[in-house]
C-alpha cells in the first residue's frame, strides 16, 4: 500500500531509494512513443480482422487526409503545452486562417501572396496570445479563450456566415493534388511534425520552452527570456493554425467559417494521450502526433463499424480519461 | 546502548527497522526510541535515512522489516492517520496548512467542532484553537488566516495542528530550515515546553548548534544503518561530525585565501527597494560575505546586482564596464551567476535530467548551427559530475531524485560550467548536511581562486566567517560595517547586525 500522503513531504534522504523505480519510471516514460505505436498497431490489426474495409488505401488514405489538420496543429498544442501554456483559439483561428486565405483569392490576390498573408495574420494573432498573456499577465486559459470567440467572429463577420467558395482552381493543389502519390498537404503535415519534434528535442532555440515549462522561475534566473519564449510558443502556434486553415481550405476548395469546432479539445486531448503535461516541462511533438494518429483511428474505426456519429464524442471522452489516469496510475505507483 | 529507562517512560521504540526501496537499502535494521519528556535529535549526511525513518514512524512508508513498539504493544501502523490515531504526531518540514483558512479552521480542518444540526460551532472552535495556540505560544487571533502569517508563525500552527491529536510524541521534519535564529530559538521554547508537559520530541536537523542547544539526546544515522545513540553533553561538534561522515573532515581552514586582485565591481549609492544606498567594492579572487538581519537588505542587493529589482539610484561597474541589469539575462551577459536560497522554487528543474540542468546557462556554447550537440552537452555535465562529486547514477538521472546537497552541486556546477566573474550566492549551504557544505564552501573558494569573485549573501555567521575574505554587515539597507574575516567573530558580527542605527538618518526606506 504505497498511497500518497495528504501531506507535501520533503523527500531527501528516500530520494536515494527511489533512485533505481524512478529511472526504470522514466525509461516507460521515455517509450511513451513506442507504447503509443504499439496501442495503434493493435488498434489496426483489431479493425482489419473486423472488417475488411479498414486496411485499404482508399481508407487509409481519407483517413490521413482528414487528420492532417488536426495533426499539424497539435504539433503546436504540443509545444505550447510544454511551455506550461494552453492555446484555446486553434479551431477558431484556423476557421478564420481559411475564410480569409478565400476571400482574399476571391478578391484576385494571388495565390501565394494570400497565403502568404494569412500565415502572416496568424502570427500577428499568436502575438496577440502572446502578450496578453506574458505583458498583461491574463491567464493562457482566459485570454485564448477570448481569442477563441474573436476569432471565430471575425472569421463569421468577414463572410456573415457563409461557406466562401468558388476559389482559383490551381489552389486546389495543396490538398487534392498529387505529390509521389498522395495529396502535397500529406507532404506537408510530415515535414511540420518531423520539424517540430526535431526543433523541441535538439534546436537551441527550442530547448528554452521545456525549461520555461519546467520551473519558469528557475529558468528567469538562468537568463532564459521567459516572456519571449512564451510568446514565440503562441506564435508557432496560431501560424500552424494557419496553415492548417489553408490547407484544410484547398482540400475542400471552401473557406468554412465553422470549421474546426471542437478542436481545440481534440488536440489538447491528443498532446496529452502523447505525454505533455499540463502543468508543463514535458512531452514530444511525435508523441502528440501520434496521440492524433490514435483518435483518428478511432473516429474512423467507429464510422466503418456503422456506429453512431452521436457515439464519437463519449468515447474519445473515456480514452482520454483512460489513458491520463493509467497514466498518473503507473508514475505514481513507480515514484 | 545502556537502557536505564524504565518502559513505562518509552513513548515509542522501534528495533531492527528495515526499509528497502528498489536497489537501495534506505534503512539497515535501525533501532530506535523515543522516551517521555525529551528532545531527540536525528542527524546525518543527506541520504543517511533520517527522512525515511521519520516517513516510517509517521505511518507514511511501510517497513519491510522490523518491530514498532507504541507504548509497550506491538503495532503495524496502517498509516498516517493509524499513526496519529495511536499518539504520533508530525509536524512536516513542507507545510500543510491552507492559507486561505483561519488558524483555528486550519488547526481543526477535517475535524471542526460541531453544535446541533450539524453546524460548525464557532465559539467552541474558537476556544480550543485558542488554548492551543497559546501552548505553543501564538499570540494571534485564531481568526487570522494562515496567509496573513510569516513561515516561522505557519510552523507555531502546525505544531498547533499537531498537538489538537494530543499526541505522546511529536516528529519534526527539519524544522527550522526556514526560519531565521531568532524564530529558531523561539519554536525551541516551545519545544522545552512542551518536553516539560512529558511529550517525546523527535527531530531532525542540519544545524549543530541547534542539536547542543536544545537536545537531551542524539541519535546518528549513516547509510541507513544507525552509528549511534548518544546523551547530547557526551558529544562535541567535531565528533558528530566525524560520526555523520565516518572520516574527519579538512578544517574549514582559512588556508588557502590569498591576496585578492584589482577591483572586479565597484557599486556606489546603490538604491533598490530595500536598499538606501549601498557603496562597497568587491575584487578579484575575493569572496565578500554580506550578512545582515531579515530585511536589512541582504536579499535585496543580490535581487539588485542581478536584475531582478529595479534600480532607484546609484551606479555600478563590472570589469570596468557599466552594470545596471533590467533582467537577469542581462545581469548574466555581463558575466554574473546567482545561486538562488530556494534552490527548489527558484534553481533547479526537477523534472530534468541533471545534463539539462547544467547546461541551461550555455545553451548557446553547446550548440552549432542553432542545434545542440548533445555529446559535449553530455560530456560537460559528465565533466562537473566527476569533479564535484555529484552523486548521480547517471547525466541523465531526473534531479528531483537526487537529494538537498546533491542537488546544490547541480547547481553550483550550472554556474561554474560558464565562469560567471562575479558569482552571487545566497544561503548556499541552508538544509545541506556538513560534509556537502564543505564541499560548496571549497567549490566557491576555487572560482575565487581562478580569479572570479563571490558575494557571499547568507544569514549564517558561521559561514560567513569561515568562507568570506572581507564581510559587509546590513541593516536597514545601509552597509554598517566591514570587517576582514580573520579579525572579526560570530559575535561581533550579529552585535553589528543587531545595532541600532548610529544616526538619525540611517532609517530604512523602503
Amino acid at each position: 500500500m504505497l498511497e500518497r500522503p495528504h501531506v507535501t513531504v520533503k523527500p531527501s534522504d528516500a530520494e536515494a531509494g527511489r533512485k533505481a523505480t524512478a529511472g526504470l519510471a522514466r525509461r516507460i516514460l521515455g517509450v511513451r512513443e513506442l507504447l503509443l505505436v504499439g496501442v495503434i498497431v493493435v488498434a489496426g490489426l483489431l479493425m482489419t480482422a473486423l472488417t475488411p474495409y479498414f486496411l485499404t488505401w482508399g481508407n487509409i488514405e481519407s483517413m490521413i487526409i482528414g487528420m492532417a489538420p488536426t495533426a499539424i496543429i497539435v504539433v503546436g498544442m504540443t509545444i505550447v503545452l510544454v511551455s506550461g501554456g494552453l492555446d484555446l483559439s486553434v479551431g477558431s483561428v484556423m476557421a478564420l486562417s481559411g475564410t480569409l486565405a478565400g476571400l482574399l483569392m476571391l478578391r484576385g490576390t494571388p495565390i501565394w501572396l494570400s497565403i502568404l498573408l494569412v500565415l502572416a495574420a496568424g502570427a500577428v494573432v499568436g502575438a496577440i496570445n502572446g502578450l496578453v498573456i506574458t505583458a498583461l499577465r491574463v491567464n493562457p486559459l482566459i485570454a485564448t479563450l477570448g481569442m477563441l470567440t474573436i476569432a471565430r467572429g471575425i472569421a463569421m463577420v468577414i463572410t456573415q456566415g457563409f461557406t466562401v467558395t468558388g476559389l482559383p482552381e490551381p489552389f486546389a493543389y495543396l490538398g487534392q493534388g498529387v505529390l509521389a502519390g498522395v495529396p502535397p498537404m500529406l507532404w506537408i503535415m510530415a515535414a511540420i511534425v518531423a520539424a517540430g519534434d526535431l526543433a523541441m528535442r535538439s534546436m537551441r532555440y527550442m530547448r528554452p520552452v521545456y525549461y520555461v515549462g519546467g520551473n519558469e522561475r528557475a529558468a528567469l534566473l538562468s537568463g532564459i527570456k521567459v516572456d519571449q519564449v512564451k510568446v514565440a510558443t503562441y506564435v508557432l502556434s496560431a501560424v500552424l493554425s494557419a496553415v492548417a486553415g489553408i490547407l484544410l481550405a484547398s482540400r475542400l476548395m471552401a473557406g468554412t467559417p465553422t470549421a474546426g469546432v471542437g478542436l481545440e479539445l481534440t488536440a489538447i486531448a491528443a498532446a496529452v494521450i502523447g505525454g505533455a503535461s499540463l502543468l508543463g516541462g514535458e512531452g514530444t511533438v511525435l508523441g502528440g502526433f501520434l496521440g492524433a494518429v490514435f483518435m483518428s483511428i478511432i473516429g474512423n474505426a467507429m464510422i466503418i463499424l456503422g456506429i453512431s456519429i452521436y457515439w464519437q464524442g463519449i468515447v474519445s471522452g473515456v480514452i482520454l480519461i483512460l489513458v491520463v489516469s493509467l497514466d498518473m496510475l503507473l508514475r505514481t505507483r513507480r515514484l | 546502548m545502556p537502557e536505564r529507562a524504565t518502559a513505562d517512560d518509552i513513548l515509542l521504540s522501534v528495533s531492527g527497522l528495515t526499509k528497502t526501496f528498489p536497489g537501495t537499502v534506505a534503512l539497515d535494521r535501525v533501532d530506535f526510541e523515543v522516551r517521555r519528556g525529551e528532545i531527540h535529535a536525528l542527524l546525518g549526511a543527506n541520504g543517511a535515512g533520517k527522512t525515511t525513518l521519520m516517513m516510517v514512524l509517521s505511518g507514511i512508508y511501510q517497513p519491510d522489516g522490523g518491530r514498532v513498539l507504541v507504548g509497550g504493544r506491538e503495532v503495524r501502523l496502517q498509516g498516517a492517520h493509524h499513526a496519529q490515531q495511536l499518539g504520533i504526531g508530525t509536524v512536516f518540514q513542507e507545510l500543510s496548512l491552507v492559507p486561505g483558512l483561519s488558524i483555528a479552521e486550519n488547526v481543526f480542518l477535517g475535524r471542526l467542532p460541531t453544535s446541533a444540526l450539524d453546524l460548525v460551532d464557532w465559539h467552541a472552535l474558537r476556544r480550543l484553537a485558542a488554548a492551543l495556540l497559546s501552548r505553543v505560544g501564538l499570540a494571534v487571533d485564531p481568526a487570522t488566516p494562515v496567509r496573513a502569517l510569516s513561515p516561522a508563525l505557519r510552523q507555531l500552527v502546525e505544531i498547533a495542528k499537531a498537538l489538537s491529536l494530543r499526541p505522546a510524541v511529536l516528529l519534526f521534519d527539519e524544522p527550522t530550515s526556514a526560519l531565521s535564529r531568532r524564530e529558531a530559538d523561539r519554536l525551541f521554547g516551545t519545544m522545552r515546553d512542551l518536553r516539560a508537559d512529558g511529550l517525546g520530541l523527535v527531530f531532525i536537523t542540519h544545524r549543530m548548534r541547534e542539536v547542543f542547544q536544545v537536545a537531551d539526546r542524539v541519535t546518528i544515522l549513516r547509510d541507513g544503518r544507525r552509528v549511534g545513540t548518544f546523551p547530547a553533553g557526551e558529544l562535541t561538534p567535531d565528533r558528530v561530525v566525524v560520526l555523520m561522515v565516518g572520516r574527519e573532515l579538512p578544517p574549514e581552514a582559512a588556508a588557502d585565501r590569498h591576496e585578492p586582485g584589482g577591483p572586479l565591481l565597484t557599486v556606489s549609492d546603490l538604491a533598490a527597494p530595500g536598499l538606501a544606498g549601498v557603496t562597497f567594492e568587491v575584487r578579484r579572487g575575493e569572496i565578500l560575505g554580506v550578512t545582515g538581519l531579515p530585511g536589512s537588505g541582504r536579499e535585496a542587493l543580490g535581487r539588485a546586482l542581478f536584475g531582478l529589482a529595479a534600480w532607484d539610484g546609484g551606479r555600478a561597474e563590472l570589469a570596468g564596464r557599466p552594470l545596471r541589469p533590467r533582467s537577469p539575462a542581462e545581469a548574466i551577459a555581463q558575466g554574473i551567476g546567482y545561486l538562488p536560497p530556494d534552490r527548489k522554487d527558484a534553481g533547479l528543474f526537477l523534472r530534468m535530467s541533471v545534463r539539462d540542468n547544467i547546461i541551461v546557462t550555455r545553451l548557446a556554447q553547446t550548440s552549432r548551427l542553432g542545434m545542440m550537440r548533445w555529446g559535449e552537452a553530455a560530456a560537460v555535465a559528465g565533466e562537473f559530475v566527476d569533479t564535484l562529486r555529484i552523486r548521480a547514477t547517471s547525466t541523465s538521472q531526473i534531479v528531483g531524485e537526487l537529494s538537498g546537497g546533491t542537488q546544490q552541486k547541480v547547481l553550483v556546477a550550472r554556474w561554474l560550467a560558464v565562469r560567471p566573474q562575479l558569482l552571487i550566492a545566497e544561503d548556499p549551504t541552508v538544509g545541506i548536511d556538513v560534509g556537502t557544505r564543505v564541499e560548496v564552501h571549497g567549490l566557491l573558494r576555487r572560482l575565487a581562486a581562478q580569479g572570479s569573485a563571490v558575494l557571499l549573501i547568507s544569514a549564517d555567521l558561521a559561514e560567513v566567517v569561515a568562507v568570506a575574505d572581507r564581510v559587509l554587515v546590513l541593516a536597514d539597507g545601509r552597509v554598517v560595517a566591514e570587517r576582514a574575516a580573520a579579525g572579526t567573530s560570530e559575535e561581533e558580527l550579529l552585535a553589528l547586525a543587531s545595532a541600532p542605527p548610529a544616526t538619525g538618518a540611517a532609517r530604512a526606506s523602503t
